[in-house]
């Protein structure tokens, strides 16, 4: 923690290997944060590289109140779901071409079996949430933030997350429960 | 007793309950086995049922990341000396393209003028002097060279001050002796700053498409990498092996030529 300290106060004052440091430290969370938001490897790993950028370039601004993780999530969140917003834009004007990324109810139970089994449900349903209740279970439960954190990432009350990780859990139980018994009763 | 609802069975599963409610539902999950059994059944779910596999990111992305940040920083360089050359001064009209536009048209107005008014008054020939029969495309290239020429002298002469100093690192290391280890290990911040010196300027030539100078910069990177990650324990051989790698592509050699050849061009 101390070293982290260290490091982004060097990295503040230009020091890139520092904050080369600091990339070797948080890629692989940032990535993974990337990642739940956005469901596909290749547009994680872009949402990463311009978290950095980002982060590069304002670092001079981090005043250090919150922890430099929370600071990155924060950015990360915002990338990745601005990222996702634009990506659904896209996939709204060019039609299908994107379909095998994203719920596609559509589907037969049968083709649903062959790709990636529950993961992939999961996932599907993970999409069906809305986009606040969705990003504040997944900082939650996959990435182990605290509700302190996630209301600092987010910058919404420590109460409204609480409800809406609740409200997420509600509604997965819900979805997932038709989509696992569909899955079952092809099995 | 308290009713205990889902929304505090979650709460208890993150961690995120106050220790003394966290007590009082220890307590009562040891008596209750409704309230224990409707626990299993969450933590089962939330353990299994939500789980998504992460596939794990490619192995280049921290170096992708870092290229990019090395790119932006030689790009703000660039901005940099592209700015402090068009900073404003007393004469700054004379050193921009407006000056060369102005003087193009200007200047053979004035020798329009003159010329008549004098072949009027004396009724003879009169030579223009070369000046105002300089095209205006040729006049503009010469002040767009001298614009742009002051840029790149201070990138030259920036980077022959990186050649210099990354020279004497190199010829140390090649004459150096038992003692070379520990001097290195004190240095090694020096040699962080001169690789992400050289990477930016190998980077900024690449893009140039100056091949020949962005090839001696990657060589001279490949060593100041191995630097790096040299420490006082590193043995007699793998110190033999990176002097052999300096000698053996006339490395020093070639950092001196390029030296001298970018002197050459500054003056």
């Amino acid at each position: 923690m101390q070293n982290e300290i260290l490091l982004v106060q060097r990295a503040k004052s230009g020091d890139l290997p520092a904050f080369e440091q600091l990339v070797t430290l948080h890629s692989r969370r940032t990535y993974s944060a990337a990642y739940r938001i956005l469901n596909n490897q290749a547009w994680a790993e872009d949402c990463t590289q311009e978290v950095f950028l980002k982060v590069f370039n304002k670092i001079k601004d981090f005043d250090g109140k919150s922890k430099f993780s929370t600071w990155l999530y924060s950015v990360t969140v915002f990338t990745a779901l601005d990222l996702q917003r634009k990506q659904s834009k896209l996939q709204q004007r060019e039609g299908g071409e994107f379909e095998d990324i994203h719920a596609c109810d559509s589907q037969s139970p049968q083709q649903q079996l062959q790709q990636d089994k529950l993961n992939q449900v999961t996932q599907r349903a993970l999409g069906q949430l809305s986009e606040e209740l969705r990003v504040a279970f997944l900082l939650r439960h996959h990435e182990g933030c605290s509700i302190k954190e996630i209301s600092e990432i987010l910058d919404v009350n420590g109460n409204t997350i609480k409800n809406r990780i609740f409200r997420a859990i509600s509604q997965l139980k819900n979805l997932l429960k038709s989509k696992v018994s569909d899955y079952e009763t092809v099995d | 007793m308290k009713q205990w609802t889902n929304e505090d069975l979650t709460l208890f599963y993150y961690d995120e309950m106050p220790t003394q409610q966290r007590q009082a539902l220890t307590d009562q999950m040891a008596n209750n086995e409704t309230l224990r059994l409707e626990y299993a059944r969450l933590t089962e779910w939330l353990d299994s049922s939500v789980a998504i596999e992460l596939p794990p990111p490619s192995e280049q992305l921290n170096q992708r990341i870092m290229a990019g940040i090395y790119q932006q920083v030689a790009q703000d360089k660039q901005n940099q000396t592209t700015n402090i050359n068009n900073k404003p001064h007393r004469f700054g009209f004379l050193s921009n393209g407006s000056w060369g536009r102005f003087a193009g048209t200007a200047l053979p107005l004035i020798m329009v003028v003159f010329g008549t008014f004098y072949l009027g008054r004396l009724s003879v020939d009169v030579e223009q002097p070369t000046a105002a029969l300089l095209p205006s495309s040729e006049l503009n290239q010469n002040v767009k060279n001298n614009v742009t020429s002051p840029g790149r002298r201070v990138l030259l002469s920036n980077l022959r001050s990186h050649l210099q100093s990354t020279d004497r690192l190199f010829t140390q290391v090649s004459n150096s002796g038992a003692g070379m280890a520990a001097q290195i290990e004190g240095r090694h911040q020096a040699i962080n700053d001169m690789l992400a010196l050289n990477r930016i300027y190998r980077r900024m030539f690449e893009a140039n498409g100056e091949q020949q100078l962005a090839e001696v910069l990657q060589q001279m990177e490949q060593v100041l990498i191995s630097l790096k990650h040299t420490s006082a324990s590193k043995d007699n051989q793998e110190w033999d092996s990176l002097r052999n790698r300096i000698d053996s592509n006339d490395l020093l050699f070639r950092v001196r030529v390029t030296n001298r050849s970018l002197l050459e061009q500054s003056i």
